[in-house]
């Protein structure tokens, strides 16, 4: 019988959670709403974490859809007892997935997807203790993934994708200058873009099970002509001007500008997902991601011109591998289903390593969902709730400078996804 | 089945009534006045340390960077109560006039000239000052003795005191603090018992009194407190402060070898002569010999130095009366007051200052008797150098003088705060806490530019050393001043 497929976009916020923001993945509404897992179905909307899900479908389907994310970090120096807030606009990544059957039945499924991962801005408030770490992140990029699926017999099927990654990246912040007390103002901007591929198989030993392996590659995100800038410095007179200035590229009327190269070493996943569906209206699912980040060792700048006598800002990041393991269920009742899931998104980040950006904890995810089928279409709209453990910063790693890479103190962070989408499948 | 699906609808509901739920809530972090500590009122008791005074004056912006107002700043997170202060008023704030850095030398040395524009000085043959009206908490007084604690009279020859009270009133400072009834209180008084003697060099001109030099039992300025009446002024001044129970933190007083005024020209000069400090070679370049230069010395009435032939230590200088001796660099500082005169290309030690200086009158056509010899006496002045025996003289009335403060805090139950042991970290470690800051005259961060007064940096820093020993002996958790992310000022550069 012809399944509903309700997806909705929201893939690959794992992508970006290193460069920023939270590590929250975002697959189909119908996926989050069951705790991020089912990767193992046959599902449009899967194509981005197991290239070989689309070659289950019957034919072919269209999905789209939106998130809109809202995330608060609280903050609490270990010098101090004031607290401080992120005020982070809602973020709202959207997606488009389509494959196509050439044909109903056929062997062969092409599918297209493209997908803006959540891409947040992270926004603290007004002269926040950590200000010379972080005032505001903001990150934007675009997936497009082209996809091939083919479906060897009615147990197997292999897919492969070819991903093409377009982002910007904004940083600013506060630099302390070591006269007058002042600070100068820095912005770090750049355009990033680079390519993976994903490999994946399906297979379904029982019409009721469905197990897949997915692999998806590393993404070197490069910017290769970033713009740094810095400014409201002081003109001052004598040595004291002279030393200041000498710390600051092409210095004219207050700014100094400067280009920089970077790259952010985007990690690969290796997904894991099995799907039991005992009759037509119950699935269970249990999937397990595992993700390379100790691809992520450093994050770090090169300038063209010195910045206070060197061309190189390395902030060590030293992220751990993990696995994710989550769990979820869908019960149908006609054309109505109930979702809910969860799943435990452990840190990648070790003590000493969070940063004003991605003040990372272990983090537990709930979720529920609904959805509603008309004919061909199925409109879905689910609810994901994370929860990461307050988690102290202490005993702080330094930069290649001696500057912490993050302030010290207690962070507490809480992320709420709602998701809308809507899929047709012909 | 039903079971399950009412869970399910359960689960849905719970992620909406989660939307409500997204902020989260971090509490405080854990801190504490602990258990004794009343900040209800804290009030602050001093000196020119206490009120502020930096670059030589006392004006508003570092009004407010005080020590005091930085601690006020962090008990409030503790529940404590308002700091008021003497403020100047916005139209007055350069207060007393202060010294500001206005521009640079070729050679890349600053030009320090005093600030004398919108001053809250009414009458400058007197030095009264605007009178501050309405609350305050903040008793430092610049330039206030432990020794003239008991003494009324004070109040109106002072003009930072006279300008706290009404006009005319005479009030001893113990009864004005006794008065401010605090419930917390802090106290670091007693440096000026021994620095208006340091910053004279040691020279009594002018206040000489038989008997009471350098040691004085009658309170004379420049002098340096005799012990029984510091203890006794230390005694009555405690005393009062913890009458009605409250709890406090008394610091000592720092080795006055750590400031600037007495450290930062013995390098300047040295760098200034090539690296080393100057050595005199006789003979000297003029064919005088060494034993000339000592009769020039004997004949003005000073005993002979004791030049011999070949390399010398160094200048000559009066160490006290018609005494002169060899000054020696590592024992012997000139002050920073000596920088003008010692650096004269006319008159300064480049051009004899500290050995001989031609005799205008001498005729050598007509040499007659000893008093017309080729060149006289040119020693260095008593009260630009402070010698080895004025350092010993001072550090022995500082350690007695700590003696009595650790004892007077410890009997109440009161923290110490070991202003020695801070300063000579800073010095060593370049650095305290996490803290770039070193002790080098304008460029360290920690002294202001007259080489004596600490900057807001250096009242921050300060501040965190009283919070440290606070909340060690009452067990308590105030949290310290994050002085880097803040990024406190130094000294102001143009």
């Amino acid at each position: 019988m012809r399944k509903v497929i309700f997806t909705m976009l929201g893939l690959c916020t794992a992508l970006w959670a290193e460069a920023g923001g939270f590590q929250v993945v975002l697959q189909g509404v119908r996926q989050t709403g069951m705790g991020n897992t089912g990767s193992a179905l046959a599902d449009v909307s899967n194509a981005f974490y197991n290239p070989a899900s689309i070659g289950f479908l019957e034919s072919g389907g269209v999905a789209v859809g939106v998130n809109s994310v809202f995330s608060n970090i609280e903050f609490s120096p270990t010098l101090g007892s004031e607290i401080y807030k992120t005020e982070n606009p809602i973020s709202l990544p959207f997606y488009l997935h389509g494959a196509y059957g050439f044909g109903k039945d056929k062997a062969f499924k092409a599918g297209l997807s493209v997908v803006t991962p959540y891409g947040s801005t992270v926004k603290w408030e007004d002269g926040w203790v950590g200000q010379t770490s972080l005032e505001q992140l903001s990150l934007r990029a675009i997936y497009i993934q082209p996809t091939l699926a083919y479906r060897i017999n009615k147990q197997l099927s292999v897919g492969a994708g070819f991903q093409y990654m377009l982002g910007s990246v904004n940083l600013q912040r506060k630099t302390a200058l070591p006269v007058n007390g002042a600070f100068a103002d820095s912005e770090l901007d750049g355009k990033a873009n680079g390519i993976g591929w994903n490999l994946g198989v399906t297979f379904k030993p029982v019409e009721q099970i469905s197990i897949g392996v997915a692999y998806r590659s590393e993404i070197k995100a490069k910017v290769e002509d970033g713009t740094a800038t810095f400014s409201n410095i002081p003109n001052l007179q004598g040595p004291a001007g002279a030393s200041l200035a000498a710390n600051f590229p092409n210095l004219a009327n207050g700014t100094s500008t400067t280009s920089f190269t970077s790259e952010l070493p985007l990690p690969a996943v290796l997904t894991f997902g099995a799907s039991l569906q005992p009759n037509e209206n119950f699935t269970f699912n249990f999937d397990a991601r595992y993700t390379f980040w100790s691809a992520y060792q450093e994050l770090a700048f090169t300038f063209k011109d010195a910045v206070a006598g060197s061309t190189l800002s390395a902030s060590p990041r030293n992220y751990k591998d993990r696995i994710v393991l989550g769990v979820g269920a869908e019960y149908k009742i006609k054309d109505l289903s109930l979702r809910a899931g969860g799943y435990f998104d452990p840190t990648p980040v070790p003590d000493g390593y969070m940063t004003a950006e991605t003040p990372d904890a272990n983090t537990t995810y709930l979720s529920g969902g609904l959805g509603y089928k008309i004919g061909k279409l199925n409109i879905d709209a689910s609810v994901l709730y994370g929860d990461k453990a307050k988690r102290t910063n202490s005993n702080v790693a330094l930069d290649n400078r001696n500057a912490p890479v993050g302030p010290a103190g207690t962070y507490k962070t809480r992320v709420i996804v709602g998701s809308l989408g809507v899929s047709y499948s012909f | 089945m039903k079971l399950i699906s009412y869970k399910k609808i359960a689960y849905a509901a719970l992620g909406t009534l989660a939307l409500a739920a997204c902020k989260p809530k971090l509490e405080q972090t854990t801190i504490s006045q602990g258990k004794s500590l009343d900040f209800t009122k804290y009030v602050a008791v001093g000196n020119s340390l206490t009120a502020g005074f930096a670059d030589g004056g006392l004006y508003r912006e570092v009004q407010m960077k005080s020590y005091p107002n930085y601690l006020a700043g962090q008990f409030k997170l503790v529940g404590g109560g308002d700091f008021p202060q003497p403020l100047f008023s916005e139209a007055q704030k350069n207060g007393s006039g202060y010294l500001q850095i206005t521009g640079w030398t070729s050679t890349g040395s600053p030009i320090i000239t005093p600030v004398t524009t919108e001053l809250a000085v009414t009458n400058t043959t007197t030095g009264q000052l605007a009178r501050h009206e309405g609350p305050n908490n903040n008793l430092g007084i610049p330039g206030l003795r432990m020794v003239e604690v008991t003494n009324a009279s004070v109040a109106q020859l002072n003009p930072y005191f006279e300008r706290l009270l009404p006009p005319l009133t005479a009030k001893k400072y113990t009864d004005f603090v006794g008065e401010s009834n605090p419930t917390f209180f802090t106290c670091w008084l007693g440096n000026n018992d021994v620095l208006g003697y340091a910053t004279r060099g040691g020279d009594s001109t002018g206040i000489f009194v038989s008997g009471q030099y350098p040691t004085s039992t009658q309170g004379i300025p420049g002098t340096i407190t005799a012990t029984p009446l510091f203890n006794a002024s230390t005694d009555s001044l405690i005393n009062k402060l913890t009458a009605n129970g409250a709890k406090g933190a008394v610091a000592t007083i720092p080795d006055v070898a750590t400031i600037p005024f007495v450290r930062a020209l013995n390098p300047l000069i040295a760098a200034g002569a090539g690296g080393a400090f100057p050595r005199i070679t006789f003979p000297l370049s003029s064919g005088l010999t060494a034993a000339q230069a000592n009769l020039a010395y004997q004949l003005a009435g000073y005993n002979s130095p004791g030049f011999t032939t070949g390399s010398n230590n160094y200048p000559v200088y009066i160490s006290g009366g018609l005494f002169v001796r060899q000054m020696n660099p590592a024992t012997d500082f000139f002050l920073l007051s000596g920088q003008t005169a010692l650096t004269s290309t006319t008159s300064g030690l480049s051009a004899g200052l500290g050995v001989v200086r031609p005799n205008p009158s001498f005729n050598p056509a007509n040499p007659v008797g000893p008093a017309n010899f080729p060149v006289l006496a040119n020693p260095i002045a008593d009260n630009i150098v402070l010698d080895r025996q004025e350092i010993a003289t001072i550090r022995t009335a500082t350690s007695a003088f700590n003696t009595k403060l650790r004892s007077a805090a410890q009997i109440k139950g009161l923290a110490i705060v070991d202003a020695d042991a801070i300063f000579n970290s800073i010095i060593q470690n370049n650095g305290i806490d996490g803290v770039s800051i070193n002790s080098a005259f304008i460029s360290g961060g920690l002294f202001s530019l007259d080489g004596v007064h600490l900057t807001p940096k250096g009242y921050a820093v300060v501040a965190n050393q009283f919070i440290k020993a606070i909340n060690t002996t009452y067990i308590a958790q105030i949290p310290l001043i994050d002085v880097n992310a803040r990024n406190i000022r130094g000294v102001v550069f143009p």
